[in-house]
C-alpha cells in the first residue's frame, strides 16, 4: 500500500470518532500494539530531541525498504510513533523522503495536540526522514 | 478551614485570565509555581506606564523621564520594604532569579574563587542554582558540593554540618523547592555557613509568593527572586545584597547606567545598585513589579496562609485516594505545592489529558533533574496552588485525573 493510501486509511478510521477522548483512545491503542524496542537500540544517538519525554527512533534497511524501530516511555507519543511507522515504515527511502504527511491535519491529530507535543511530532517526522536519507546512495 | 475574612471568589474577580474556558471547560490554573497570574491592578499599571509616562530613566531632564525615574526608584523602595532590606541601595533589579544567581557567580565567584574552594548547594536545587556555579567552577577550579535530602524531600542537616566547613566559600540554597514544595531551614543553614565565614545566597523564587521573607532576619548575603512568580511581569526580578558586599563587587556587564565616567583610557563605575544594571533597564517591569507587590501587601496574609494550607491538605487527602498515586516530597514544612506520580502511568500522558479538561498543571522534571534521579522517576505532575485557587478546582482536578487514569490503564 502506498504512503498516500495508508494516510487515507488512517483518516477514514479516525473519522469514526467524534470526540477527542475517542481519538486519543485510538492513538493510545496503536501504541499498545507496537512491540517494545530492543535494548540495543536504546542508545543516546537514537534519542529524538525536541520531545518532552524520551523518544527513540532507529531504522534498518533491507536494500529496498526502510524498517523503523521506535519507542517512548509515554503512551501518547508511543501511539503517534506507531501511527507514523504504519505510514512511513516498509517504504523506499525515496518515497519516505518525498512523502507529504497531510493526514496529521486532515485526521484532526494536530488540532488535538498541544503546541509542544506538535513540535515533538515534527521532531519525530524529521528524524524518520533523516533515517531514510541515510540509505540513499549519492 | 479557610478564614471567613478571606473571600476567594471576591479575590478571583481581580484576575481576568481565570474567567475563561480551555478546551471547552472552565480553566483551572494550577501552574502557579511556573508563573502566577496577574491582577487587573498589575495589568493596568503596565498600560498606564506605556500610555502615560514611558521614557528612559536616570538621564532625561524632561517631564516624562522624571516621572518614569521617580516611579522606577519608588519601585525599588517598594521592593526594599517587601524584603525588609536596610536600604534601597541593596536592591538590584535583574531579569529574574536566574540572572541574579549568574550575576553573583560571575561578579563574586569568578573574581574571588580559587582552586579547591567549595560552593555548597542542596540536592533539591533548580537548575538555575546549579549551572551558574558549575560554570564558575570550570572557570576557577572551585568545587561544587551538595547537601543530600531524604525520601520525604527534607535536607539532612547532620550531613550539611559535615559538608559546610573551612573550604566553603559560598552556600547557595533554594528557600522553597519548586518541585516538591519543601520549605528549607535556610536560617539554620546560613548560620552554619557564617561560622566559617562563607557567603550565603538564597533562591527565593518559590518563597516570596507564599510567605513574608525578611532578609535581615535570615541574615543572608544575597537573596534573589523573580517578579512574575509574585503577581508581577516576566523579565524582571531582584537581587538583594548587603550593601557593604555589593559595594566591593566588580561589575558583571558593562554599558550605560553602570558607569560614572568613560574615557578610552579608563572607565569608572557607578555605585551599587546601578553598577549592576547596565543598559536601559526593564523600566516598565520594575514599576509593574511594585504594583504586584502592593497587591500582595494588601492581602490578609494570615487568611492567605490558612487558605493555602487548607488547599494543600484537602488536595493531599483527595490525591491519596487514587490507586497507585505517590506524592513526591512529603516534608513536614511545605508550601501549597504537590508533586505526584501514578504507578505505571507517564506524567506526560496524564498532563495532556488534564489539559483537555481545562486543567493547567506542570509535567516533567521541573528544571530539577537531580531530584527526579534521586527518586528514580522521569518526572512528576505538579499542582502548585495560589491564594486565588479554590477547593472546587481541586475537585475538578480529581475528576479529570480519574478520567486520565481510566483512559491510560
Amino acid at each position: 500500500m502506498s504512503i498516500a493510501a495508508k494516510q487515507a486509511e488512517i483518516i477514514e478510521e479516525l473519522e469514526m470518532f467524534s470526540d477527542w477522548q475517542e481519538k486519543f483512545g485510538y492513538v493510545i491503542d496503536h501504541g499498545k500494539d507496537m512491540p517494545n524496542m530492543d535494548d540495543q537500540y536504546r542508545s543516546d544517538e537514537n534519542i529524538v530531541h525536541g520531545c518532552q519525554n524520551k523518544v527513540y527512533i532507529a531504522s534498518n534497511f533491507d536494500g529496498a525498504l526502510v524498517h523503523y524501530i521506535a519507542d517512548s516511555e509515554a503512551q501518547i507519543p508511543r501511539g503517534l510513533l506507531s501511527i507514523l511507522m504504519r505510514v512511513l515504515g516498509d517504504e523506499t527511502p525515496e518515497d519516505i523522503l518525498t512523502a507529504e504527511l497531510d493526514f496529521i491535519d486532515k485526521a484532526g491529530i494536530r488540532d488535538n495536540l498541544s503546541m509542544q507535543r506538535s513540535n515533538g511530532l515534527e521532531s519525530m517526522i524529521r528524524r524518520m526522514k533523516l533515517e531514510a536519507a541515510k540509505y540513499i546512495k549519492n | 478551614m479557610s478564614s471567613i475574612s478571606f473571600d476567594v471568589e471576591h479575590i478571583r474577580k481581580d484576575f481576568p485570565i481565570l474567567h475563561q474556558e480551555v478546551n471547552g471547560a472552565p480553566l483551572v490554573y494550577f501552574d502557579n509555581g511556573a508563573t502566577s497570574q496577574k491582577p487587573q491592578q498589575v495589568i493596568d499599571a503596565m498600560v498606564n506606564y506605556y500610555s502615560g509616562y514611558n521614557a528612559n530613566i536616570h538621564r532625561g531632564v524632561h517631564h516624562l523621564s522624571q516621572l518614569a525615574t521617580s516611579a522606577y526608584e519608588h519601585a525599588r523602595e517598594e521592593v526594599r520594604a517587601f524584603l525588609n532590606a536596610r536600604k534601597t541601595e541593596e536592591i538590584v533589579f535583574t531579569r529574574g532569579t536566574t540572572e541574579g544567581i549568574n550575576l553573583i557567580a560571575q561578579s563574586w565567584g569568578r573574581n574571588y574563587l580559587k582552586p579547591g574552594d567549595e560552593i555548597v548547594v542542596t540536592a533539591m536545587e533548580h537548575h538555575a542554582n546549579i549551572v551558574p556555579w558549575q560554570m564558575v567552577c570550570e572557570q576557577t577550579g572551585a568545587v561544587l558540593r551538595v547537601i543530600p535530602m531524604d525520601e520525604n524531600g527534607e535536607l539532612l542537616l547532620e550531613e550539611a554540618q559535615k559538608i559546610i566547613g573551612l573550604r566553603t566559600r559560598m552556600l547557595s540554597i533554594i528557600h522553597v523547592s519548586n518541585a516538591m514544595g519543601t520549605i528549607n531551614p535556610v536560617k539554620e543553614l546560613i548560620a552554619m555557613a557564617q561560622q566559617f565565614g562563607a557567603m550565603t545566597l538564597v533562591d527565593g523564587a518559590q518563597a516570596v509568593p507564599h510567605f513574608k521573607v525578611d532578609v535581615k532576619e535570615l541574615d543572608c548575603d544575597f537573596y534573589v527572586f523573580s517578579a512574575h512568580k509574585v503577581l508581577g511581569p516576566t523579565g524582571v526580578g531582584v537581587l538583594y545584597g548587603k550593601q557593604q558586599l555589593l559595594d566591593q563587587l566588580p561589575p558583571w556587564q558593562g554599558g550605560g547606567d553602570m558607569i560614572r565616567t568613560v574615557t578610552f583610557e579608563k572607565t569608572t563605575y557607578n555605585d551599587a545598585p546601578l553598577r549592576f544594571e547596565a543598559g536601559t533597564p526593564n523600566i516598565s517591569g520594575g514599576i509593574v513589579m511594585a504594583e504586584g507587590i502592593r497587591y500582595w501587601n494588601a492581602l490578609d496574609h494570615t487568611a492567605v496562609a490558612a487558605h493555602e494550607k487548607h488547599l494543600l491538605e484537602y488536595a493531599t487527602k483527595r490525591l491519596l485516594e487514587v490507586d497507585g498515586l505517590r506524592i513526591i516530597g512529603q516534608a513536614k514544612n511545605k508550601v501549597a505545592v504537590i508533586s505526584f506520580v501514578i504507578d505505571g502511568l507517564h506524567p506526560y500522558d496524564i498532563g495532556f489529558i488534564l489539559d483537555k479538561k481545562g486543567i493547567a498543571m506542570r509535567t516533567g522534571h521541573h528544571c530539577a533533574q537531580p531530584i527526579m534521579d534521586f527518586f528514580g522517576i522521569p518526572g512528576t505532575l505538579r499542582a502548585s496552588f495560589s491564594f486565588y485557587n479554590t477547593v472546587a478546582e481541586v475537585d475538578r482536578m480529581m475528576d479529570a485525573l480519574l478520567v486520565a487514569q481510566k483512559m491510560l490503564q
